[in-house]
């Protein structure tokens, strides 16, 4: 019989993978002439598709062969770009016109270049291991060699790779291996010290595996990652991007201090950063995404991508270097196709940069025009709704502001106008809410002094006794005194059997419920579930599963450690332990709602306050249940929970292995029929 | 002469309340508008059109007729070929010129392979069966001197059986002059393979117009693709790029035979929606196009740019009888090559038409493309005057994730419609096209396949009064549906029968944010559509709007296979089975002579760096058999160059429209739809369609005669009742002769 079922078990999960299926579909399709999709930051750090930003609308050197260029620069109305193959500098104008070779027989390597106001290029050469500048003329007129002074360290390596210059004059280079940070030097190349140097990172892997495995090197070898690239503002403020750090994106202040971090860091390896007149950072990573960041470091856009062979304009095969002009124009330059391709931004950008920039300016009246106009075009863009709300909340539009919040999911936004709107509510409705709270008293007072009263609660004594009386009520009783009475609760599930496994079954289902119910009820202020994406299968394992987890495992422990209790009543008593929560959880969440992040301790201390009752009550039931003492609980409950993580591994590696089975399984069947078949 | 500048002026001032963005130029007047600001390079890109040189090709250099004799003969054109390889010419007789299908290889970087491809009438590919695999060779007929050829004259042409010296693969070609071309056919019935070898694909006429170009160009033209909405590839001297071959199946890809995922950031590329290409040798001068009407669904077209592993231009369709494909054997990584057991059914049928003087372009090609085609369907051509129409797509109720259950956003009411298309009426857009989506009560998305009954915030009785309402005002009006998909959850499919699969035996699925769906077999398309129909007869439904049904097609191989020429049958016959009017989005051109309206015409072409134009060849080809749409306005990205694109390209405008804010939307599968409430629209929709409206109707119910490019940006269309638009896309105003186009403007000129 055993043997039948596991077949037939086994036949249907085959069966299933079998119909599993497999490709999606991609719905919508390229119509607009452009390949990407365009994404900004949405809810929860999750990037959401919004309009178009930029097109992509040809290429620069339609007429001219560039060779594996490497780096590009905006300045005046040329491109300059860094034909790194080539071994020259190339220039262009922005209409595509090539004008003239910068550097050839002079430059080896040209990884990086910049060109100032007084249109001085410098050129980072990687295979000199120099620094050069030209003028524009094409003259060679300096070089910055290797600093000599002791403090640069001899060992230290120079090999330039990438540059900016100050007002000043002075250069910030960094280089393969510039480990110590970015190296500054004056107008004279005078070494002047290190720049923006990184954290070296505490890394817990390295830590635990240097405990453990006694390779002592390891931790000698974490040093500060190297900044990738470089950039800077019109202000002269340096910025720099370093791949696979959390805070990737920074800017710095004169004296090397951090004062901006973006919100948001690629994953992949960043390639390049520029940043524009309204000090809109873009910053470029190697799978050809293009990322704009406002000048706070909030994600505005992100699209591209690598070509998958057709070559299609607007993606990229190998993107190295990317500069924006004074019209806001992308320029990205391409490795592997040896181009440079053009992106116009849309009017949806514009605005975004204007309405930034007049609401950073304070000009809250016309940044509020530009904002509801875009409003309007994009209604669910959230950094405009963000400061449409900042905007109305200061004008003391409090319901426009919490409306435009909302729809930005912008807690803090969210929270400020709530406490306004229910501050006015509340000053508004004083006088009734006075009047009735004095009205219930008085009605109390005359209710007790005519005797009322007493024969209003003897008319309910029956009713009230039938349904105390009722055999359904009696778990309720129990979770009642479990409140008041824990170790009386404990005994009587215990001993007198007061409560069924049906009821507390019901109460596992119950507590599952509630919490649900809960998320749906809880504020969207205090809840960080998003409704929408709860998978109710793994919340029931974990409410549920997790529990009876815990009642196994405590059993399993208990009868090896003298202890009393049968499964039945660990399985009954920790769910009546959990009475504070069931009683609790759907009041806390009513609660949240009329809370605003100011009274958000009142939030968070009565939750600690339910669960860490509830804790101690589950503590008190396994001391009571198994007739323990307080160090025998705590060594029972410790026990527990290493079982219970011993039986989830355990648990995790026969699904791994029944995964294995089944593979080898469908493996078999499917090549039987393929073989067949051919 | 009509000067359209006041309605530009209202354009510019009302749509930049929304799109453009005058606000900005308001406040700060220095900064220079988006359309300030264009680039040369935006115009000498591939998104645009560029202009023609004025070269003349008076003798096509690679052919040459030594060996060649007659074998028929008319007007206009004269065949020649040549017994030994089946290679052929055509004698353009009105211009003298000649066209061959190979060319003399002595002095050409070719090795043996490549002369005996280039020689060749046919050059298949084959699988062998060896021990441990199949491998893949190719032969041509003069691969190894073995093949026999039987040819008979025949009145018009020839015809030969031909038997493949290593292969042994038999099959037979017939070629016969018709009176503007030639018609090539490889009849399915004729193929024979043997034990081990088996056939996988077909080429026919490969170098047919191919061109020379290494340094310099031998004949300025270029070859049309019909990628998206129409693409020229113009040969370039070799130097700057290195391009790489085009290869695109017809119809898209078969999602029954090809795995393909693609990166969640990208947007899928425009396909081929015609079975055709054309060559042109010298603009206005020589040229053909070959149009598949036979194997157009298992076949791709296969384009090589000069110096892609030689130095010409060639281009061919390539029919596909066999495919190799992976076959999973796990779960994860296993798979062996299999390969396809059953042959792709087709006949291969190719017709050439050679076109000669003012014909011989992209515009003459769409033309007679467009001749032909209501020839060979007894279409009607539709030669409507006066004002044109505008199509505005509803949304009604869109479904939005839940945590136990789903709920539902009504975002417009049957009410709503009629208080818009009343409101719209009176402020002057007379013509109005309706299209309701998300009618049915489980909305917008995942409804599919299963429709009924109407959603309930209007119910039965509000759509009743609306469709009442519309009929009065005689507005034709569409509901929107999709018979392809079955939604996880919807029901009115059987999953254990209804379900399409891929070779590999799995059902397929795509998904749209939150909600998957399965392919549907064609059949159960069919089936489930056909009891709707009285559904829609009961509730006065006269139109409906049919996404996918059109544009995906894909076979299915479960236990019976069912392939992509049997889809088209039987949607064809899903769609005939519907009385009323059809409206199909983006459909190919099995489904466009089914229907009625075309939606979503595309803009561009896939934009690939070999392309160097963009061109209207799809509005072209279609201009009369169906009302074209444009995409929605909603989602432009590129105003107001996108507006004057519609105008030139002859498309209607499209809209989406709600009653209630779009942002109710966010968090649905709708949330790409970021604006879409009528109260922000109306004023720019009486705006764009009023400029529209008087340009467009000046040249309704006529054909495009020429399309010309005064310079990059700047394009001179002049239709057959010899009104000429001209249309300025550049930020400047340009002067032509006496006559000044205001930047970004168009200037009609009525004779």
């Amino acid at each position: 019989m055993m043997k039948k079922i596991i077949l037939v078990f086994m036949l249907l999960t085959i069966a299933s993978t079998f119909s599993i299926s497999s490709l999606t579909v991609a719905a919508d399709e390229m119509s607009g002439g452009v390949p990407y999709k365009t994404y900004t930051m949405g809810v929860n750090r999750r990037l959401v598709e919004t309009d178009t930003a930029y097109v992509p609308v040809g290429i620069l050197n339609q007429n001219y062969l560039l060779n594996a260029p490497r780096d590009i620069h905006y300045q005046n109305d040329y491109v300059f770009v860094a034909n790194t193959g080539g071994k020259n500098v190339v220039v262009f104008t922005t209409r595509g016109e090539y004008v003239k070779t910068i550097g050839a027989g002079i430059l080896n390597e040209p990884m990086g270049i910049y060109v100032t106001d007084e249109m001085d290029i410098y050129v980072a050469d990687k295979g000199l291991k120099q620094l050069l500048v030209f003028d524009f003329d094409g003259n060679h007129m300096n070089t910055f060699y290797k600093p000599t002074e002791p403090l640069f360290g001899e060992d230290s390596p120079y090999t330039p790779e990438k540059v900016v210059v100050d007002s000043g004059g002075n250069v910030y280079i960094t280089g393969e291996g510039s480990v110590n940070g970015i190296i500054q030097m004056n107008r004279n190349g005078v070494f002047r010290g290190y720049f923006g140097v990184n954290q070296t990172r505490f890394d817990w892997r390295m830590r635990f595996s240097d405990w453990f495995l006694a390779i002592t090197d390891e931790l000698a070898k974490n040093l500060p990652p190297a900044p990738t690239n470089l950039a800077i503002s019109d202000k002269g403020l340096v910025y720099t991007i370093t791949s696979n750090i959390d805070d990737g994106i920074k800017k710095f202040n004169m004296m090397s201090v951090v004062i901006m971090t973006a919100g948001y860091t690629p994953e992949d390896l960043l390639v390049d950063i520029d940043i524009d007149g309204y000090e809109n950072i873009f910053v470029l990573d190697d799978q050809g995404q293009i990322h704009q960041y406002d000048q706070y470091g909030r994600l505005l856009f992100r699209f591209g991508g690598l070509d998958t062979g057709n070559q299609l304009l607007g993606l990229f095969s190998q993107p190295t270097g990317i500069t924006v002009d004074e019209l806001g124009n992308l320029y990205v330059v391409d490795k592997g196709y040896s181009n440079v391709q053009i992106f116009y931004p849309t009017a949806f950008v514009s605005q975004i940069n204007e309405g930034n920039d007049y609401y950073f300016q304070g000009k809250l009246e016309v940044s509020k025009v530009i904002w509801e106009q875009l409003h309007k075009q994009n209604s669910n863009f959230s950094i405009a709704n963000s400061a449409l709300g900042d905007i109305y909340m200061k004008s003391g539009d409090y319901d426009l502001a919490l409306e435009h919040y909302e729809l930005a999911k912008d807690r803090n936004g969210y929270s400020e106008s709530f406490w306004e709107i229910r501050n006015l509510w509340l000053q508004n409705n004083a006088g009734t809410i006075l009047v009735v709270i004095i009205s219930l008293i008085g009605l109390n007072i005359v209710l007790a002094l005519t005797g009322l009263k007493r024969k209003l609660a003897h008319s309910l004594e029956i009713p009230v006794k039938t349904l105390t009386s009722a055999h359904f009520y009696a778990p309720v009783k129990v979770l009642g005194r479990m409140i008041k009475n824990p170790a009386d609760a404990i005994y009587r599930i215990k001993r007198e059997n007061a409560v069924s496994t049906r009821s507390a079954t019901f109460l596992y289902f119950l507590l599952f419920f509630l919490v649900i119910l809960s998320y749906a009820i809880t504020s969207f202020l205090f809840s960080h579930v998003e409704v929408a994406n709860v998978n109710l299968i793994m919340e029931l394992v974990k409410v549920v599963g997790v529990l009876i987890l815990w009642g196994v495992a405590n059993y399993l422990i208990s009868t090896l450690s003298e202890g009393e209790g049968w499964f039945k009543d660990i399985y009954r008593g920790t769910i009546y332990a959990l009475a504070p929560i069931i009683f609790g959880i759907i009041p806390l969440a009513i609660l949240s709602n009329v809370l605003s992040y100011n009274e958000a301790f009142l939030y968070s201390f009565t939750r600690f306050i339910i669960y860490a009752w509830s804790g101690i009550l589950i503590f008190i039931t396994v001391k009571e249940i198994h007739n323990y003492s307080f160090l025998e609980t705590i060594k029972n409950i410790v026990l527990t929970i290493f079982t219970m993580i011993i039986i989830a591994l355990l648990m995790f590696i026969i699904y791994l292995l029944f995964n294995q089975l089944m593979e080898f399984l469908f493996s078999l069947v499917k090549e039987v029929v393929i073989r067949v078949q051919h | 002469m009509f000067s359209i500048k006041r309605f530009l002026l209202l354009v510019l001032l009302s749509s930049s309340l929304l799109l453009i963005g005058s606000v900005r130029s308001e406040i700060v007047d220095e900064t220079p508008d988006y359309e300030d600001y264009q680039l040369d390079a935006l115009f000498s890109s591939n998104r645009y059109t560029q202009p023609e040189t004025d070269a003349v090709v008076s003798n096509n250099p690679l052919v040459k007729l030594d060996g060649y004799s007659v074998v028929a003969e008319n007007e206009k054109l004269r065949l020649y070929v040549k017994l030994d390889d089946l290679s052929i010419r055509v004698e353009d007789i009105r211009s003298g010129y000649v066209w061959g299908s190979s060319f003399d290889t002595t002095d050409q970087r070719l090795n043996k392979t490549w002369r005996a491809r280039v020689n060749s009438a046919v050059w298949i590919t084959y699988y062998r069966k060896t021990a441990v695999r199949e491998e893949v060779i190719e032969e041509s007929i003069t691969t190894s001197g073995l093949s026999t050829l039987d040819t008979t004259l025949t009145q018009n042409g020839f015809t030969s059986d031909i038997v493949f010296g290593e292969s042994n693969i038999r099959l037979t070609l017939s070629v016969e002059l018709t009176a503007d071309g030639l018609k090539v056919d490889i009849p399915f019935a004729s193929i024979t393979e043997t034990e081990t070898n088996r056939l996988g694909t077909v080429r026919v006429f490969p170098f047919l117009g191919a061109v020379l170009a290494k340094e310099n160009v031998d004949v300025p033209g270029y070859t049309l693709l019909p990628d998206g909405v129409g693409a020229l590839m113009r040969f370039q001297p070799q130097g700057v790029y290195q391009h790489l071959i085009y290869s695109k199946p017809i119809y898209n890809r078969d999602y029954g035979l090809y795995n393909y995922e693609l990166s969640e950031n990208l947007i899928e590329e425009p396909g081929i929606s015609v079975p055709l290409y054309g060559i042109v040798h010298g603009s206005s001068q020589h040229a053909f196009y070959a149009w598949m009407t036979e194997g157009d669904t298992s076949a791709r077209i296969i384009s090589y740019p000069a110096g892609r592993t030689t130095d010409f231009y060639w281009t061919f369709f390539e029919t596909v009888y066999r495919i190799q494909y992976e076959q999973p054997t796990s779960r994860n990584m296993g798979s062996v090559v299999t390969t396809q057991a059953e042959m792709n059914g087709v006949d291969t049928r190719i017709i050439y038409t050679f076109l000669d003087g003012n014909e011989a372009n992209y515009v003459g090609m769409a033309n007679d493309y467009h001749d032909k085609l209501i020839e060979k369907h007894n279409l009607a051509s539709n030669s409507n005057t006066g004002d044109i129409p505008v199509r505005l797509e509803f949304l009604m109720r869109e479904r939005k994730p839940g945590l136990l259950f789903d709920s539902y956003v009504n975002v417009t009411k049957t009410e709503d419609v009629i208080s818009i298309v009343d409101s719209l009426k009176t402020l002057g857009v007379e013509e109005q096209t309706i299209v309701l989506r998300g009618w049915s009560n489980r909305g917008y998305t995942g409804s599919s396949p299963d429709y009924q009954p109407f959603e309930s915030s209007s119910g039965k009785s509000g759509y009743a009064e609306l469709f009442e309402h519309l009929n009065q005002l005689e507005y034709e009006y569409y509901l929107n549906a999709d018979y392809t998909k079955g939604y996880f959850g919807a029901g009115g499919y059987n999953v254990m029968t209804d379900l399409a699969r891929k070779i590999t035996g799995s059902a397929y699925t795509g998904a749209k944010m939150d909600y998957s769906y399965y392919w549907l077999h064609p059949q159960a398309t069919a089936n489930i559509f056909e009891k709707d129909l009285s559904f829609y007869k009961d509730n006065d439904v006269n139109g409906l709007a049919l996404e996918s049904i059109g544009k995906d097609l894909f076979s299915s191989h479960g236990r019976e296979t069912f392939q992509r020429n049997q889809s088209v049958d039987k949607y064809l016959e899903t769609l005939n089975a519907f009385s009323g009017s059809i409206a199909l989005y983006q459909p190919n051109e099995y489904a466009v002579v089914a229907s009625d309206l075309y939606f979503d015409v595309p803009f561009y072409s896939s934009l690939q760096a070999k392309f160097t134009d963009t061109v209207p060849f799809i509005p072209l080809a279609f201009r009369g058999l169906v009302e074209m749409y444009s995409t929605p306005v909603n989602f432009f990205n590129s105003m107001p160059t996108d507006i004057l694109r519609m105008i030139d390209f002859g498309i209607y405008p499209s809209y989406i429209l709600t009653q209630s804010s779009s942002s109710l939307l966010m968090d649905t599968p709708s949330e790409y739809i970021s604006s879409s409430q009528y109260d922000v629209w109306e004023e720019i929709i009486i705006a764009q369609y009023t400029y529209i409206n008087e340009i467009l109707k000046t040249s309704a119910g006529s054909m495009l005669e020429s399309r010309e490019v005064c310079m990059p940006g700047v394009i001179k269309n002049t239709y057959a009742n010899d009104v000429i638009h001209y249309i300025n896309y550049t930020a400047d105003p340009v002067r032509i002769g006496s006559l000044t186009i205001a930047a970004l403007d168009i200037e009609v000129i009525q004779p």
